[in-house]
C-alpha cells in the first residue's frame, strides 16, 4: 500500500515528466460533488465582524501583561477556533471580547481596541451589558440555572422585560430547536433543568445563549466536561448553528478544531502566533512553532 | 521469603496508634451525645410527672370547692371591669358637662379645708367667743372679745387667702375665669362656724346635681348592682380556703408525725421531745378527706347563688336604664358605647359561669387530658397564691411568640439585605468595614443590651409615642416603658448577626458559575442577584432565619429585664397596638421563678415543663433548618 | 459497509465525495482502455488520439483524490474502517492511473501499428481485452459496494488472462521468430498484449485493497 509512485513501472511506458507539485491544499476543504471539486477554489473572504486590534491586556493592572499585541480579525458567518497550550490567553482573550473581565476589580486593557460591528466596545458610552445581550456565552462546566427548563432558556428575554408567555415560549421552542434539545424535552419543560444529562444541559447552554439570537456566541471549551458522543453532537450543532451565529470556540482538543472551524488563530505566551484557515494551520502552517504545537512536538 | 504487604502500625499496649487515635475522637463524639441524652432524660423526667401532679392539684381545686367559688368570683371580676368603664365615664362627662360647677364645689371644698385646717385656732377662738356672746349679749368685755376673735379671723383668712394655690384648688382647670376671685371674696362672707357655703356655691351644688343626678344615680346602682353577689363570694371564698388547707394538711399529715416522732427519738433536751411527741399525737390521720362532708355548705349555696344571680341581673338592667342616653361629652359616649358593645358578651359570660356554678359537683371526675389542656390552653399563670396556683403556658407563650415575631420583623429584612448587600453588591472596602460591624453586635452582653433597653430605649419610646403627630398610630401614647415592643427591637437586634452569618455562607455557596452565566447573558448585577443568586440561596436563607428565631425566642436575660414581666395574655383589642404592651415570656419566668420554688414541688415541675417546650421548640427549628439545608442543597 | 452514520454529517459527506471521486476516475479508466482498444480493434485513428488527450483527466483525479483523502484525515482523524477506506482508496486512485497509463501505451502502440498496415493478428487482442476488462469492471464493482468475495474472485480470473496472454504471446513469438509478416506490428502487438495482462494485474491489486478495507487483511504478495 505504498503511496509512492512506482518509478520502475512507469518507465517502461513513457513517463509523462511533468513535474507533479506536492498537493497542495485548497483554502476550502472541497466537500461538495465530484464535478464541482476540480481545482482549488476558496470561498471569498468573509465579512469581519470583530476586529482586534493591537490589544494588550493585564489581570494586574498593568505589571504584567497577559496578552501582547493582538491582531486579528473574526469573519462573520464561520467559526473561529483560538488554540494553544495551557496558559497562552486564549480564554482571556475571549472573555475580553464580551468584557467579562470587567468583573475582576484589577484587570485592564492596557493598549488597542476591539471593535465589533465597527464599534470599540470599550468606549466611554458602551453599555457592557448591552454588549453581552449581543455577544453571548457559552462555558467549559455547564451550568444552567436550579431552575426549570423552560425558566433557563427563557431567561435571557425574562431580563430584557419580556412578559408575554406566548413570546417568550415561541422563543423557547425556537431556540430549543436550534440546539436540537427540542425533542428531548418537549414535554418536560417545567422540569428541573439539573435533572437533565451533562450533553443535555451543555446544549441547554447553548440554547439559553441563543434565545435572545446574539450575533456572536463566545464558547470556552464547551466539550471539555462532555463524553465523546456529547461532543460530538454538540459539535454537529456548532456546525448548524454558524449558519445563524458567528462563533469563537476556544478549545484544547485540536481535532475538535479541525473538525468544526474554518479559521484557527494559534497563541502563545500570549501572543498570537499564526492565523489562517484551519486546513492551512493543521496542512501547512507557516510558523515552525504552529507546526510543533499541533503535531505534538511542544515542551 | 519475606512477607510482602506487613502491617506497620506499632502497637501499643495491645492497641495500635491509629486505633487509639481513632477511639480518642470517637470516644469524645460519643460523650457528647451521652451528656445530650441524659440533658433530655433528666428534663423529659422531671417535666412529664408535671402533669400526674398538676392533675392531683385541678382535683383539688374542684373537690374543695374552689372552682365553685371561682365560678362566681368571674362573674365578680367582669362586672367590675365594667364598673371601672362606667367610672370612667361618669367623670369624663361630670368634667364635660357640669365642669364648671364641679371646679367650683372643689374649690370651695379646698379653700373651706384650707381655713379650716390653718385657721383652727382663730375659728376655734370665734366660736367660742360667739358662744359665750349668746349667754351674755351686753357685756361689752365679752362683744369685744368677740369682735376681736372675729377680726383676728378676718385676718388670718386674709393670709390664708393669699397664700391659696389657685392651681392646688382648680387642679382640671375647670374654674371659668374670675370665678377664683368671685370664691375668695365669697371667703370673706363665709362663716366657718355655721358652715353655710356662699349662695353661688349652693347654686353650682344644685346646678351639678341638677346635671349629674340620673347618671350618678345610674353609676352608683351599677356600683351596687354586684354588691350581694360579692358577699356571697367572700363568704364561701372564706371556706373553700378552710377546707383547701385541711385538706393538704391531711396529705401531709403521715410524713409530718413520722419527721416529728423521729426528731423527737433524736432530741436530747426531754422537754423539747415531749413538745414533739404531743404534736405528733395531735395530728390525726384520716384515711380519706371528708369532701362530701365538707363541701355541702357549697351546695347549700347554690339556690341563694342563683337568686342573688337574677337580682343583679335586674339592678343591672334598672343601672342602665338610668343611664343618659345622649351624654355630651364624647368620651362619655366612647365609654358609654363600648359598656353596650360588650355588655352582651358579659352577660353571656356571667350566665356561661351561672350555669357552670349551678352544675357544679365537688366528685365530676378531672379528665387526665384536662390537665394537659388546663396548661397548653390556660390563660393564668399565678404562683406563690394562697388561693390557688395556675399552671397556664398561654400567657407565657403568648408573649415570647409576640416578641420574637417582632424581633423577626426586624431582624429579617435589615440581616437579609445586608448579607445580600455585603456578598454581592459592595466593594472591597465597604466587606471589610460592614461585616465585622455587624457581627460585633453578637459581642454586646445581653444583660447591657438589657441594661440598655430600659435606660434608653424605653424611655425613649415612651417619649416619641407621646409625640402628638403620630398619635394616630396604634398603642401609642405608651404607658409603659418596659414592653413587646421594646423586648422585640432589641431581641431583633441581637438575631441580627446570627442570620446575617448564616445568610451570607449561604450566598456564597451559590456557585460562581450561576452569576457568570447570568451576567453573559446581559443581566445586570441587580437582576443578577434577584433573579438567581437569592433564590438559589432560598434555602440557606430561610434555614438562617429559623435559626435566628430558635435564638430569639431562647433568649433570657433581655427579655426579663425589658418585657414588663406582667403575666397575663396581653390586651389584642387595639390590635397592632398589643406591641406597646408589657408581657412575660417562657425563658423570663424560668430566670425569675426558679429561685423561689421548692424542689419536688408543682410549681418547679411546671418551670421544668416550660423549659421542655422551649427545648423542643427549639429543637425543632434547628432540625427543620437542618432538613432545608440538606434537602435543597444544589449538588 | 458501514450503514450507521457518522454524527458528523460532513464526514459522511466527505466519505461520499471521496468514494463518487473514486468511482468516477474508474469509469473514466474503463472508458480509456475500452477506446484505445476499440480504436486498435476498428482502425480509428481519432479514437486513439482522444484516449491520448483524456489521460489528462485521470491524472488531475488522482490528484484530486490525494487531496481530498489528506483533508478528510486531517480534518476527521477517521480510524478503523474509514482510515481503511481513505488510504485504499488512494492507492485504488494509483493502480486506476496506472491502466490508464496502460491504455494510453496501448493507443500509442495502437497509432503505430495501424499506421503499418492491415494485420489480422491484430483480432488477437480481443479475447485477452474482454478478460481484462471483465476483471477491471469486477475490480470497480468490489469496491463501490464492498463485496469481498467479488474481490476475491479476480485471483482467479487473472490467472486465466494470464495463461491466455502466455499463449498469444507464444504465438506471436514464434511468428516473430519466423520473420512473418510485418515484425514491427508483431511486436508492438506483442506489447499491447503485455500490458492488457498488467492490466489485469492491476485489477487484481485494487480487488486487494477492497479486502483490506472490509477485512482489514493484507493479501498481497501471496
Amino acid at each position: 500500500m505504498s503511496f509512492v509512485p512506482q518509478l520502475n513501472e512507469r518507465s517502461m511506458n513513457e513517463i509523462n515528466f511533468d513535474a507533479t507539485p506536492e498537493p497542495a491544499l485548497p483554502a476550502e476543504i472541497p466537500v461538495m460533488s465530484p464535478a464541482k471539486s476540480r481545482g482549488t477554489e476558496g470561498k471569498e473572504a468573509a465579512k469581519s465582524l470583530i476586529e482586534i486590534e493591537d490589544l494588550g491586556f493585564s489581570y494586574d493592572l498593568g505589571q504584567t501583561e497577559t496578552l501582547r499585541n493582538i491582531t486579528l480579525s473574526i469573519p462573520k458567518g464561520q467559526v473561529t477556533s483560538f488554540i494553544g497550550p495551557s496558559g497562552c490567553g486564549k480564554s482571556t482573550l475571549l472573555r475580553c471580547l464580551n468584557r467579562m473581565n470587567d468583573l475582576i476589580d484589577t484587570a485592564k486593557v492596557t493598549r488597542g481596541k476591539i471593535k465589533i460591528m465597527g464599534q470599540d466596545i470599550h468606549a466611554a458610552d458602551v453599555d457592557p451589558i448591552e454588549l453581552r445581550k449581543r455577544v453571548g456565552m457559552v462555558f467549559q462546566k455547564y451550568n444552567p440555572f436550579p431552575k426549570s427548563i423552560f425558566e433557563n432558556a427563557a431567561y435571557g428575554m425574562r431580563i430584557q422585560g419580556v412578559k408575554s408567555q406566548k413570546v417568550l415560549a415561541e422563543a423557547v421552542e425556537r431556540a430549543l430547536k436550534q440546539s436540537a434539545l427540542w425533542d428531548e424535552v418537549k414535554d418536560r419543560l417545567n422540569s428541573s433543568a439539573l435533572g437533565l444529562s451533562g450533553g443535555q444541559q451543555q446544549r441547554l447552554c447553548i440554547a439559553r445563549a441563543i434565545a435572545v439570537q446574539p450575533e456572536i456566541i463566545l464558547m470556552d471549551e464547551p466539550c471539555s466536561a462532555l463524553d465523546p458522543i456529547a461532543t460530538a453532537r454538540i459539535e454537529e450543532l456548532i456546525t448548524d448553528l454558524k449558519e445563524n451565529y458567528t462563533i469563537v470556540i476556544v478549545t484544547h482538543n485540536m481535532q475538535q478544531a479541525t473538525r468544526v472551524s474554518a479559521r484557527t488563530a494559534f497563541f502563545y505566551l500570549g501572543e498570537l502566533i499564526e492565523v489562517g484557515p484551519t486546513t492551512k494551520i493543521f496542512g501547512n502552517p507557516s510558523k515552525k512553532q504552529t507546526e510543533d504545537y499541533v503535531s505534538g512536538r511542544f515542551g | 521469603m519475606a512477607k510482602q504487604f506487613e502491617k506497620r502500625d506499632r502497637r501499643f499496649l495491645g492497641i495500635g496508634v491509629q486505633s487509639a487515635i481513632k477511639g480518642f475522637f470517637g470516644g469524645n463524639a460519643l460523650l457528647s451525645i451521652a451528656i445530650l441524652l441524659l440533658i433530655c432524660v433528666f428534663l423529659g423526667k422531671e417535666a412529664f410527672l408535671f402533669f400526674p401532679d398538676h392533675h392531683k392539684g385541678l382535683q383539688l381545686y374542684r373537690k374543695s370547692g374552689q372552682e365553685y367559688v371561682d365560678g362566681m368570683k368571674r362573674q365578680v371580676e367582669d362586672h367590675a371591669d365594667l364598673n371601672s368603664l362606667m367610672a370612667q365615664a361618669y367623670f369624663a362627662e361630670k368634667a364635660d358637662i357640669a365642669g364648671r360647677e364641679w371646679g367650683v364645689v372643689d374649690a370651695f371644698g379646698y379653700l373651706v379645708d384650707l381655713a379650716e385646717d390653718e385657721g383652727e385656732d382663730e375659728i376655734d377662738a370665734w366660736a367660742d367667743a360667739r358662744e359665750e356672746l349668746e349667754d351674755a349679749e351686753e357685756d361689752a368685755e365679752v362683744k369685744r372679745a368677740e369682735s376681736e376673735a372675729r377680726a383676728a379671723w378676718g385676718e388670718k383668712l386674709g393670709e390664708i387667702l393669699a397664700k391659696a394655690d389657685r392651681a392646688e384648688a382648680d387642679r382640671f382647670g375647670r374654674l371659668e375665669a374670675g370665678e377664683w376671685e368671685r370664691l375668695k371674696a365669697s371667703m370673706a362672707e363665709w362663716d366657718p362656724v355655721e358652715e353655710e357655703p356662699p349662695a353661688f356655691v349652693v347654686q353650682a351644688e344644685k346646678d351639678l346635681k341638677a346635671k349629674m343626678g340620673t347618671f350618678e344615680a345610674a353609676r352608683n346602682a351599677f356600683a351596687a348592682a354586684v354588691g350581694p353577689l360579692n358577699d356571697l363570694k367572700e363568704t364561701l371564698r372564706g371556706k373553700a380556703m378552710v377546707v383547701k388547707e385541711e385538706a393538704e394538711a391531711d396529705l401531709t399529715a403521715v410524713a409530718r408525725k413520722k419527721a416529728l416522732v423521729e426528731g423527737a427519738a433524736a432530741s436530747t433536751n426531754s422537754e423539747d421531745r415531749q413538745r414533739r411527741l404531743d404534736e405528733a399525737a395531735a395530728i390525726v390521720i384520716r384515711e380519706k378527706f371528708p369532701f362530701a362532708e365538707r363541701t355541702e355548705v357549697f351546695y347549700e349555696s347554690k339556690p341563694e347563688h342563683a337568686r342573688l344571680a337574677a337580682e343583679y341581673l335586674v339592678a343591672l338592667k334598672a343601672a342602665m336604664e338610668l343611664v343618659p342616653r345622649a351624654p355630651g361629652s364624647k368620651e362619655a359616649e366612647a365609654r358609654l358605647t363600648q359598656i353596650r358593645s360588650e355588655l352582651p358578651d358579659v352577660l353571656q359570660d356571667f350566665s356561661r359561669n351561672s350555669v357552670m356554678v349551678q352544675e357544679w359537683r365537688h366528685d365530676k371526675p378531672y379528665g387526665w387530658w384536662r390537665s394537659i389542656s388546663a396548661f397548653f390552653f390556660g390563660k393564668d399563670w399565678v404562683t406563690n397564691s394562697s388561693w390557688h396556683d395556675f399552671f397556664g403556658l398561654l400567657p407565657l407563650f403568648t408573649g415570647s411568640l409576640l416578641i420574637s415575631v417582632i424581633a423577626l420583623m426586624v431582624a429579617v429584612p435589615f440581616a437579609v439585605s445586608a448579607a445580600i448587600y455585603v456578598n454581592q453588591l459592595a466593594r472591597r472596602w465597604e466587606q471589610t468595614i460592614i461585616k465585622p460591624a455587624i457581627e460585633f453586635v453578637q459581642a454586646i452582653p445581653s444583660v447591657v443590651l438589657g441594661f440598655f433597653g430600659i435606660m434608653v430605649l424605653g424611655t425613649f419610646l415612651r417619649e416619641l409615642s407621646q409625640v402628638e403627630a403620630l398619635s394616630w398610630v396604634p398603642g401609642f401614647p405608651m404607658a409603659e416603658r418596659l414592653n413587646i415592643l421594646n423586648a422585640g427591637l432589641l431581641l431583633g437586634l441581637m438575631a441580627v448577626p446570627t442570620i446575617f452569618t448564616l445568610c451570607e455562607d449561604a450566598l456564597n455557596n451559590v456557585p460562581r458559575a450561576f452569576g457568570e452565566a447570568s451576567l453573559a447573558l446581559g443581566a445586570s448585577k441587580l437582576q443578577t442577584v434577584w433573579r438567581v443568586i437569592a433564590p438559589a440561596a432560598a434555602s440557606g436563607i430561610l434555614a438562617a432565619v429559623l435559626l435566628g428565631f430558635g435564638r430569639v425566642i431562647g433568649e433570657t436575660m433581655v427579655v426579663l429585664l425589658v418585657a414588663g414581666n406582667k403575666i397575663a395574655i396581653p390586651d389584642f383589642s387595639e390590635g397592632i397596638g398589643v406591641i406597646t404592651q408589657p408581657a412575660h415570656t417562657m425563658t423570663g419566668i424560668i430566670a425569675q421563678e426558679t429561685g423561689e420554688v421548692d424542689k419536688g414541688s408543682l410549681h418547679w415541675r411546671a418551670l421544668f415543663m416550660v423549659g421542655l417546650i422551649l427545648f423542643v421548640i427549639s429543637l425543632f427549628l434547628n432540625w427543620t433548618a437542618q432538613r432545608i439545608i440538606h434537602r435543597f442543597r444544589i449538588a | 459497509m458501514n450503514q450507521n452514520r457518522h454524527t458528523l454529517r460532513a464526514f459522511d459527506a466527505s466519505l461520499d465525495s471521496l468514494r463518487s471521486e473514486v468511482l468516477g476516475m474508474g469509469a473514466a479508466v474503463t472508458m480509456n482502455l475500452e477506446r484505445a482498444v476499440h480504436g486498435l480493434l476498428m482502425e480509428n485513428m481519432d479514437e486513439c488520439n482522444s484516449v491520448i488527450a483524456d489521460d489528462e483527466t485521470v491524472d488531475q483525479y488522482e490528484k484530486d483524490i490525494d487531496v481530498m483523502a489528506m483533508s478528510l484525515m486531517v480534518r476527521f482523524n477517521p480510524v478503523a474502517t474509514d482510515l481503511r477506506m481513505v488510504i485504499s482508496s488512494m492507492n485504488v486512485a494509483r493502480s486506476l492511473e496506472r491502466i490508464s497509463d496502460h491504455a494510453v501505451n496501448i493507443a500509442r502502440r495502437a497509432r503505430k501499428i495501424l499506421r503499418a498496415g492491415e494485420n489480422e493478428k491484430v483480432k488477437m487482442v480481443e479475447p485477452l481485452y474482454t478478460m481484462a476488462a471483465l476483471e477491471l469492471r469486477d475490480a470497480i464493482t468490489a469496491y463501490a459496494d464492498g463485496s469481498v468475495e467479488r474481490a476475491l474472485g479476480l485471483h482467479d480470473k487473472d490467472a486465466e488472462l494470464d495463461r491466455a496472454q502466455k499463449k498469444l504471446a507464444k504465438g506471436i513469438s514464434k511468428l516473430i521468430e519466423g520473420q512473418e509478416g510485418n515484425v514491427v506490428q508483431l511486436i508492438h502487438l506483442l506489447f499491447v498484449l503485455r500490458s492488457l495482462e498488467r492490466v489485469g494485474d492491476l485489477a487484481v491489486n485494487i480487488g486487494e485493497e477492497v479486502v483490506f478495507i472490509e477485512s482489514a487483511e493484507d493479501i498481497r504478495h501471496q
